[in-house]
């Protein structure tokens, strides 16, 4: 069959070019789609953010695990290994999908970083910020609504309806739920038609982290192992809406689409 | 009466005109107040009468009227006036049609309908000239617009309105252009493009304004092209007719139904968007066709692309046919309702009408499938949906068949892939195709690949992007598609090495790169240089065995080589069929968009390097160095049509002191009867040289009807660009899209202005006009009716009767 089709071909092929070419074939079959991208900078790539005070990486190997997860249920190519950059580095824009966590208040970015992370977030980044606090109105949350005070102005992070896409871009999911289940909702910061800042106040990282050897580092509540399988599946939709954006909410347009254009077959 | 006259005035020959009236000195309102006054006394009267019986009632009723009227005699004081005046003749206009449809010869006869007004005419000289012993006549033709005739034209005849079949196009060509001169008020042809029937009625209005017009006779075949039209007048047109003041006498000089298949009318709109469906209906009309069926066909260029049936029916003239059909390409098309001709025909070139039908992009149709998730996706996605002439449709593979499934479906918000809807069924209805880092063999697509390959050929745009699934890591070597990329592929291998490269690159231009349109992400060959330095640099490529034959190269790897030690494509391009093909060979121009702007850039560059590659996938005409612009793009024949061309820089700048090569060519119907053209249909084929604002002017006067072709070609950037545009000569009228005559707007008009309707007469008849107004009164002189003494007896006798009978019937 191979070599029917590469008689048919234009490309002159060797003998040493056949041989390759089965191997080549064999390995493809063999690999499907899970032969990994050009290098390192074709990967997504997690990036955790640092900032100056507070506890920026209150779960260190949440990112880790969620990147793991993320390999093995969907077909985005993720980097095993997170990154973890401050707002003035360089690398900055490397990373279109960043994480701000922490469990108490930090003190105010310098201005020129505001600037600069608003310049990422309004050219095409997304921001998600994870509360390893758990409550409303703690010294995170308030520092966090001061950051994003700054980036946007007051009142723009609003509750996300149920029919928002994050909600569906890879999973089915209802509820907010992380280590913990204290707020039932999402907070988001919208912009041109998308979410620029993904706001959660349930602890995600804390369900996601998990040790060298195989343990949780944290015990889930109320929910126990459906919660924290509940908070990957967040992960994964929030990783998901960060590279698809809006693309599942185009999903229930294309029958109309398709079906609108008066044409017959062509080829 | 006569007594009284006879009485008054010197003798009766030195009166004309007599006529009753009240010279009372008290204003109108006094009168009428006077008369209500009198009204009313006698209403009371006759209301006190009411005891009474019938006879008694009656007589006092009535004697008491008279004696009322006797006394209100006295207010209103009539008189008869008697005056002696002169008046002048008034104006009779014989109005004769002149426009082409009087031409024709009903079955195949000798005699056109003008030679019949003429007959007319003729056998009613003695009736003419009855009417001249106290009244002008004038005689008038009309077409589009009135004009003033000689008497002597009627007799006089023409050449073109008696020779042979004056009705086909051979006997008429350039008569539209012939100058108005020619046709001094001494001559009478059928050669007017149009009928405008109250446009002449209008003008002759405006000419008796101050004079007297004591009526109109107007022999016409009834086909009214203008305001009027051939069937029920309108509101505005009957009110028109009411207040022409003057009756319209109307005679009929068509005759049996003409043997004529006739496309009359088109409607069509001038723009379509592509592969969506038209609607074009014609109005057909058949007379004296012994055919139980009449094929219709639409016709695209020498291709028929729609056909529709007439079933004729007896005594049913007017049929409307429709048509519907998908233009698949951009651009502009001449399209032709078509009828077949029959033998016997009166008027054959009526059989078909042509239109133009400018085809464009509602919106560019996209289809965007991406093997997974990544960051190069996820901007040219959004760059996408931010396009708003963009419709986007975007699959992505979120989960391969090796992802760990430990959910059921019902929690996943995936759908399947519907391949067979979008590779077989709705391929063709899309722009453009990108295949992004997309491999295609485990989603049972490569059944479809020879339909994308097709769909290349025949016009489809298609690109591929970069990535450890796309090229030959995707599985592409070796099919069809890999025939219709721009770049040769590299066997499949093992060694992952030898199938791409992960190091960072600044891709480098080549001299093509720098002047195509895809890259020209600056305002100037210099700043898209410049900018490309600037940005930051790309990271891994998919290897290539190099380009395919035919392609451009716009994008070379800095370092990397080919087998045979030429640099590796990043970026090229290839006209496969008639659709074209982009290869990219890295997914990192994301870098562009986003790094940039880190680096306090903007990503213009990116949209503009997207937007740029769309467009030429698409063909877009904006990018074409070319472009060639009509005045009008249907114009009468023999008007004057200017044609711009304007050549265009690389860089789009205008093109000056550059060699354009320019053809004009004539429909192809009439290069086959050159001998009859005139020489402004041959084709011409010059070379000019641009002006300063880049543009070559043109003017000419085109005469054969149909669909004219002007292409242009000029060097730019050391290639040939070329662009061809369509015109539309039309018939100078409407005149003669249908043969047969109609009394109907005839009897309509006389009916309207109190005329006769004449019919077919032979000759004209007596016939009412106006009288001619009194132009000066000589003398007058009023007799007083009222001052006469047995005015006064009478009254008083009247007045003594009805008291008698009162008395007699008891009342006081």
């Amino acid at each position: 069959m191979i070599g029917r089709s590469q008689g048919k071909a234009r490309e002159s092929l060797s003998r040493r070019a056949f041989f390759g070419a089965l191997a080549g074939g064999a390995a493809l079959l063999a690999g499907g789609a899970t032969a990994s991208a050009f290098g390192p900078s074709s990967k997504v790539r997690l990036c955790q953010l640092k900032y100056g005070g507070g506890n920026p990486v209150p779960r260190a190997t949440a990112l880790k695990r969620l990147a793991w997860e993320i390999e093995k249920r969907t077909s985005i190519d993720v980097a095993l290994e997170p990154a973890l950059i401050d707002v003035s580095d360089k690398a900055l824009f490397s990373h279109p999908l960043l994480y701000l966590s922490g469990d108490r208040a930090f003190p105010p970015l310098p201005s020129k970083d505001i600037e600069r992370l608003r310049r990422h977030l309004v050219f095409g980044g997304l921001l998600v910020i994870d509360s390893a606090e758990s409550r409303l109105g703690g010294g995170f949350d308030r520092s966090v609504r001061r950051l994003v005070g700054r980036l946007f102005g007051d009142k723009q992070l609003t509750k996300v309806k149920p029919s928002h896409t994050l909600f569906k871009s890879f999973y089915l999911l209802k509820t907010p739920v992380g280590r913990v289940a204290t707020v039932p909702y999402l907070e988001t910061v919208q912009r041109d038609g998308r979410a620029v800042v993904v706001y959660s106040h349930n602890d995600l990282g804390g369900a996601w982290a998990r040790d060298n050897f195989g343990q949780w580092e944290h015990g889930v509540h109320p929910g126990g192992a459906r919660q924290r399988e509940l908070a990957f599946r967040w992960g994964v939709n929030l990783v998901m809406y960060a590279l698809c954006v809006d693309y599942k909410a185009d999903q229930v347009h294309i029958p109309f689409i398709l079906k609108r254009r008066r044409w017959q077959v062509r080829p | 009466m006569r007594y009284l006259t006879g009485v008054a005035a010197p003798s009766p020959q030195t009166f004309e005109d007599v006529k009753l009236v009240l010279l009372s000195p008290w204003s109108t309102a006094a009168l009428a107040l006077c008369v209500a006054a009198a009204v009313t006394a006698l209403a009371l009267s006759a209301w006190s009468y009411r005891r009474h019986r019938w006879p008694g009632r009656l007589a006092l009723t009535v004697l008491r009227a008279l004696a009322l009227s006797a006394v209100l005699a006295l207010v209103l004081q009539p008189a008869l006036q008697l005056r002696s005046v002169t008046r002048l003749p008034n104006h009779i206009a014989v109005v004769i049609d002149r426009s082409l449809s009087m031409s024709i010869r009903e079955s195949g006869g000798s005699e056109s309908r003008l030679d019949r007004a003429r007959a007319v005419l003729t056998r009613s000289r003695p009736r003419v000239a009855s009417w001249r012993e106290t009244r002008v006549v004038d005689f008038f033709a009309f077409g589009a617009q009135l004009s003033p005739l000689g008497e002597a034209a009627i007799d006089g005849g023409t050449p073109s309105a008696r020779a042979g079949s004056a009705a086909e196009p051979k006997a008429k060509r350039g008569t539209a252009a012939e100058p108005k001169a020619k046709r001094g008020t001494d001559t009478l042809s059928a050669d007017e493009g149009a009928t405008r029937i109250r446009a002449a009625l209008a003008a002759l209005r405006r000419r008796f304004r101050g004079n007297d017009l004591a009526g109109v006779v107007l022999l016409s075949d009834g086909r009214d092209n203008g305001r009027f039209g051939s069937g029920q007048l309108s509101l505005p047109s009957r009110k028109f007719l009411d207040k022409f003041g003057a009756p319209i006498h109307t005679v009929f000089v068509g005759r049996s139904l003409v043997r004529d298949v006739a496309v009359t009318t088109v409607f069509a709109d001038d723009f379509a968007f592509v592969r969506n469906a038209v609607k074009v209906e014609a109005d057909v009309s058949i007379s004296g066709i012994d055919k139980p069926r009449v094929p219709v066909m639409l016709i695209r260029g020498e291709e028929i692309i729609a056909r529709q049936v007439i079933e004729v029916k007896p005594g049913k003239r007017e049929y409307r046919v429709r048509f519907e059909f998908v233009p698949q390409r951009v651009g502009k098309f001449v399209f032709t309702v078509a009828a077949p001709v029959y033998e016997g025909e009166a008027l054959t070139h009526n059989n078909r009408r042509s239109f133009l039908v400018n085809v464009i992009r509602d919106r560019i149709r996209v289809l965007q499938i991406c093997g997974r998730p990544s960051w190069d996706q996820r901007f040219l996605r959004r760059l996408l949906k931010r396009d708003p002439n963009v419709d986007l449709i975007s699959f992505f593979i979120l989960r391969t068949p090796t992802s760990l499934a430990l959910v059921p479906p019902s929690e996943l918000s995936l759908i399947p892939f519907p391949t067979e809807e979008l590779f077989q069924k709705e391929l063709g209805s899309f722009d453009l195709v990108i295949l992004q880092n997309f491999n295609y063999a485990p989603y049972g697509i490569g059944i479809y690949l020879p339909h994308l390959r097709r769909y290349v050929e025949r016009g489809g745009g298609l690109a591929m992007v970069g990535g450890d699934l796309s090229f030959t890591s995707g599985g592409y070597f070796g099919t069809p598609i890999s025939r219709v990329l721009p770049l040769r592929l590299l066997p499949p291998s093992a060694n992952r090495d030898r199938l791409t490269s992960s190091a960072k690159f600044r891709p480098k231009l080549t001299r093509r790169g720098r002047d195509h349109p895809i890259l020209q992400i600056g305002a100037t060959r210099a700043e898209t240089v410049q900018l490309l330095k600037s940005l930051p640099s790309l990271a891994g490529v998919n290897r290539v065995a190099g380009l395919a034959r035919g392609a451009t190269l716009l994008a070379a790897h800095p370092q990397l080589r080919t087998a045979s030690g030429r640099p590796m494509p990043v970026l090229a391009t290839r006209e496969v069929g008639k659709g074209r093909t982009l290869a990219l060979t890295t997914d990192s121009s994301w870098h562009w968009a986003f790094k940039a702007v880190g680096r306090g850039a903007t990503r213009r560059a990116y949209d503009r390097f997207w937007h740029g590659a769309i467009r030429w996938l698409i063909r877009d005409p904006e990018l074409k160095y070319v472009r060639i612009i009509v005045g009008r793009s249907r114009v009468r024949r023999g008007a004057k049509q200017r044609v711009v061309i304007r050549v265009y820089r690389p860089d789009y700048s205008p093109a000056k002191d550059v060699k354009v090569s320019y053809e004009i060519a004539p429909p192809a119907s009439t290069k086959a009867r050159r001998k009859g053209s005139s020489k402004a249909d041959v084709a011409v084929a010059r070379t000019a040289r641009t002006n300063d604002a880049g543009e070559v002017r043109l003017e000419l006067t085109p005469h054969a009807v149909g669909a004219w072709r002007v292409k242009a070609s000029a060097v730019v950037g050391g290639r040939e660009a070329s662009e061809t545009e369509l015109f539309l000569v039309e018939p100078a009228g409407p005149e003669l899209r249908d043969a047969n005559a109609s009394d109907t707007l005839l009897r309509q008009i006389s009916l309207a202005t109190k005329g006769r309707y004449l019919g077919r007469a032979e000759a004209l008849p007596e016939l009412s006009f106006r009288p001619p107004r009194v132009l000066q009164v000589n003398w007058r002189r009023d007799i007083e009716l009222w001052s006469r003494w047995w005015w006064l007896v009478g009254a008083l006798l009247l007045l003594g009767l009805e008291w008698l009978l009162r008395r007699k019937l008891g009342h006081i």
